[in-house]
């Protein structure tokens, strides 16, 4: 994405375009995390309620989860600086 | 009912069976069976199921020790893996140095010992690794030495940062690695190590082609010129002073890399006229080796021995069926590294050892098979000495002089071949039939090929002298207070046996 070759008008375009795929891949990643949340917590449907066991599970599993994707987005990062030092 | 011809009888046993054998006659054994007495097997059978047995015994015995041992120690380090770790931080990171073995055609020898038996260790205790193996000998140091000159031109701002990410600055990184560590796999490894760090803090930081360098020198070699065939076959073989040309660029040999040569010998190149521009822009200020050595991660010594040869094949076998050794020994080094206690690096006072670097020079190439029993201990240069006994006589004899002879066979065929190219280019002369079907190499090719293994060979020679084992180690007195080795850590030792256990 090379700002500097485009005009005013098509550099909103790119920009609205870009501000598009970021939410869905927002939201992408939102649903990944709901259903890994969901398949590894919450397996006992004998009750409605969520119990404090799923809770807890549940909060650990949305932290790792963020940080997961944050530490795999650093070592992405590293690799691409890494090829292009190269 | 009379009993019949052919009728079929119940077979009786001889004797009257008592218990399970009487319940067993009627299952269909052949009662013969049920009134044997249990007896051994042949005298034969015996010897051959006694030996196979010892044998598989020992075998099975000794892999399972390796594994528990493996086991032990792993279970001491694990719990180290579990501590958590911030997610845009990174975990203690450790370089593993390897070199081929004098003798050895499987260069990856010492990276092998290390990934199966320190290697484990280091995984469990959530250590990341990088390895780092040379090809051929005097690979590593070289390697080494490019690395320090980097960071040299790095730090003084000579070349441009690589592109840095937030998380990342560069004193970051330093840090990192200085809590992290060096592992180094036998002594052909250290002496390259030891000799790569010398020559990578005294050397002048041009960034130096080699191939350039190569092409330069061979250029004035001559041995292409277009002069009589006479002056060819009368010029020394593997000598660079081959004709006598009018030159003041009479480069000396491969042992430093000369940095300047006269204006009117470089090509047309650009990447030659850039090296020209740029040896005059580094200021001397910048060039002269630094008075002191920044700190450097602490050092892991490893001890192996690689066995090859037909006189080595005891050895062999015996490690063979004695893994657990070297499972012990690799897992205590990788248990040492992970335990991070240091000390500083011990090598004897200044005076002993230019003492010793001269008598080294001097004395040219002594005698291999002998250790040096008669000299002073040199404390941690001496580091796996002993080993150096076990490398492969013909080789450490003749390395030198098999290159010295592939020069000389090869500059004696090459007028020959010289002649055939130019020949057939020119079309002085019409290819025969075989030439016709398979092309002899034309000149150019006949110079890349030159090229090729004078490249080779010189760096052959060097990395040999590097690492013969008449050779001492390489050392720089900036060094002293700057390496430091892993040792046991205190309360593990068993009756306070550290020294010991760190000169292995």
């Amino acid at each position: 994405m090379d700002f500097s070759q485009m005009n005013a008008a098509e550099q909103a375009h790119m920009s609205k375009v870009i501000e598009k795929k970021q939410m869905q891949d927002f939201l992408r990643m939102y649903s990944n995390l709901v259903e890994r949340c969901f398949n590894s917590c919450c397996n006992d449907f004998t009750s409605k309620a969520l119990s404090s066991k799923e809770e807890q599970c549940v909060m650990n599993c949305t932290d790792k989860f963020l940080k997961h994707s944050e530490r795999v987005g650093a070592r992405f990062a590293e690799q691409n600086a890494d090829a292009m030092n190269k | 009912m009379s009993k019949q011809a052919g009728d079929s009888v119940f077979p009786q046993p001889k004797s009257q069976l008592t218990g399970v054998k009487a319940a067993l006659q009627y299952t269909g054994i052949p009662p013969s069976w049920l009134d044997k007495r249990p007896s051994l097997p042949s005298r034969n059978w015996l010897i051959f199921l006694g030996v196979t047995s010892t044998i598989a015994g020992y075998y099975i015995y000794d892999r399972r020790k390796c594994k528990e041992i493996r086991k032990e120690y792993v279970d001491k380090v694990k719990n180290l893996a579990d501590v958590p770790l911030h997610s845009l931080d990174y975990p203690r990171k450790v370089t593993v140095y390897g070199s081929k073995w004098p003798a050895d055609e499987d260069y990856d020898r010492g990276m092998k010992y290390f990934r199966k038996y320190v290697k484990p260790i280091l995984v469990a205790a959530a250590i990341d690794f990088e390895m780092i193996n040379g090809r051929r000998h005097g690979d590593l140091a070289r390697r080494i030495a490019d690395d320090i000159k980097k960071r040299r031109r790095l730090e003084l701002g000579l070349d441009q940062p690589p592109i840095v990410l937030p998380h990342h600055s560069p004193e970051d990184q330093r840090r990192r690695e200085l809590e992290g560590g060096i592992v180094i796999v036998g002594r052909p490894t250290f002496k390259e190590f030891m000799a790569g760090l010398k020559r990578g803090w005294t050397e002048r930081l041009e960034i130096v082609d080699r191939e350039e360098m190569l092409s330069q020198d061979l250029e004035n070699d001559g041995k292409f010129d277009e002069s009589e065939l006479e002056t060819n076959v009368v010029s020394d073989g593997p000598d660079l002073d081959g004709e006598p040309i009018p030159t003041t660029s009479r480069l000396p040999s491969s042992k430093s890399f000369p940095a300047f040569t006269p204006p009117h010998l470089q090509g047309p190149s650009p990447s030659s006229t850039a090296k020209a521009s740029e040896q005059s822009t580094i200021p001397a200020s910048m060039n002269t080796p630094p008075a002191r050595i920044p700190p450097m991660p602490p050092v892991l010594l490893v001890h192996f021995v690689d066995y090859i040869g037909f006189s080595q094949i005891p050895h062999m076998i015996w490690e063979f069926f004695n893994q657990r050794h070297k499972a012990q020994s690799g897992a205590e080094a990788a248990y040492r590294l992970v335990k991070d206690v240091t000390r500083p690096f011990n090598a004897p006072p200044e005076e002993e050892l230019s003492r010793l670097a001269a008598e080294a020079e001097s004395q040219g190439e002594p005698d291999p098979s002998q250790p040096h029993l008669s000299e002073p201990s040199l404390a941690d240069l001496d580091f796996d000495k002993d080993v150096e006994s076990s490398y492969k006589k013909s080789y450490v004899r003749d390395f030198t002089d098999v290159i010295t002879k592939a020069r000389q066979e090869y500059y004696e065929k090459l007028p020959a071949r010289l002649e055939t190219a130019r020949a057939l280019a020119w079309g002085t002369r019409e290819p025969t039939k075989e030439e016709a079907n398979y092309p002899p190499p034309t000149e150019v090719e006949l110079r890349a090929e030159r090229m090729k293994k004078e490249l080779r060979w010189r760096a052959d020679e060097e990395g040999w002298d590097i690492i013969r084992p008449g050779k001492p180690v390489a050392w720089d007195e900036r060094l002293r207070d700057v390496l430091k080795v892993f040792v046991d850590p205190p309360s593990e030792t068993r009756s306070g046996q550290a020294k010991e256990e760190e000169a292995k």
